[in-house]
């Protein structure tokens, strides 16, 4: 028999691992649904590594609350790219149409460039002797943050 | 060779010329350049791609251009001109150049616009093969103005084929177009 105590602990603990699991459940769905952005940059020659990973959707809603903010400046920046807007919401358009594939690869020596779209997402390498720059997005997200930016 | 070398980024702008809109989802085009120092260049992007991408090449470069062909200056107007007389004309050779150094040949044929050109003693070859459509839809324009996206149109409407082989001492150059995302 668990004396009173026990029982509240247990209660306590069960309550303690509903939460945490159901936390990871949220963030990993919002992860898998959304994707994730992520950029690493690794300089070489100090060995500075860093690794952001970002669910997608938190970027498109800080991206909202930039715009809501940005009055003015966001005008006159709209203002400047309004010849391009169209063309980039294009292209966007295609890209995120376009199946996976290698767009760009370039290979000179030790330096390697890639542009490629690898399920979904657009994924940027840049691969040098003094660095490692890696940038992927999912094409989806950033066509429709461009949509609200522009 | 300095003029192989000089003609590769205008060959890679014809093969990116020579590209639509007609079938431009289901069609590719590849840019692939090897050096004999190991560096590589690939390049594989939907037709419909290219078209949106090259409306945001600035208009400097793609209106009052002149083309500069083997150190000779001609007006876009000179240039649609020449290409009327061309395709009023049956299949045949209008330039061939021949001395110890350099053979260049260019020709009509079966509705294509076709290149040789051959220099040196290590026998450096550029060979053109664009689609007589493609360069009628380019020349459309109005004034020095090359029309741009009815070439693409016309390129995509054309379908698959080789359009740029370069091979030199040193580079070789392919471009073409299919209906596969990856080189083969």
């Amino acid at each position: 028999m668990m004396t009173r105590w026990q029982k509240g602990l247990t209660i306590a603990a069960a309550s303690l691992t509903v939460l945490v699991l159901g936390w990871a459940v949220l963030i990993g769905s919002v992860y898998a649904m959304s994707g994730v952005i992520s950029i690493r940059f690794h300089d070489r020659q100090n060995g500075l590594d860093v690794y952001v990973p970002l669910p997608a959707t938190v970027v498109e809603g800080l991206v909202s609350g930039g715009v809501r903010v940005a009055g003015d400046g966001l005008d006159e920046f709209q203002a400047e790219v309004a010849e391009w807007a169209p063309t980039v919401r294009e292209l966007l358009e295609v890209l995120d149409d376009a199946p996976d594939a290698t767009f760009v690869e370039v290979r000179d020596g030790r330096d390697h460039v890639l542009v490629a779209k690898r399920r979904g997402a657009i994924e940027v390498t840049v691969d040098t002797d003094e660095v490692l720059v890696e940038v992927s997005a999912p094409v989806h997200m950033v066509r429709r943050t461009v949509q609200r930016v522009l | 060779m300095k003029n192989l070398k000089r003609s590769i980024p205008l060959l890679v702008i014809a093969g990116l010329l020579s590209t639509g809109t007609a079938r431009a989802a289901d069609l590719w085009l590849h840019v692939s350049v090897d050096e004999d120092e190991g560096a590589t260049v690939r390049v594989n992007l939907p037709l419909n791609l290219v078209d949106k991408a090259l409306a945001m090449v600035p208009e400097e470069h793609l209106h009052d251009g002149r083309i500069v062909l083997d150190d000779v200056e001609w007006s876009v107007a000179e240039l649609r001109d020449l290409w009327r007389e061309v395709m009023d004309g049956p299949d045949m050779t209008f330039v061939t150049v021949e001395d110890r150094d350099e053979n260049v040949r260019v020709w009509k044929e079966n509705g294509y616009l076709r290149v040789k050109a051959r220099e040196g003693l290590d026998e450096s070859t550029v060979d053109v093969r664009v689609p007589g459509a493609v360069v009628d839809a380019l020349l459309s324009g109005d004034g020095e103005q090359l029309n741009v996206s009815a070439a693409l149109a016309a390129l995509a409407a054309h379908g698959e084929g080789e359009l740029v082989t370069v091979n030199d001492d040193q580079d070789r150059v392919r471009i073409w177009v299919d209906g596969t995302a990856e080189m083969r």
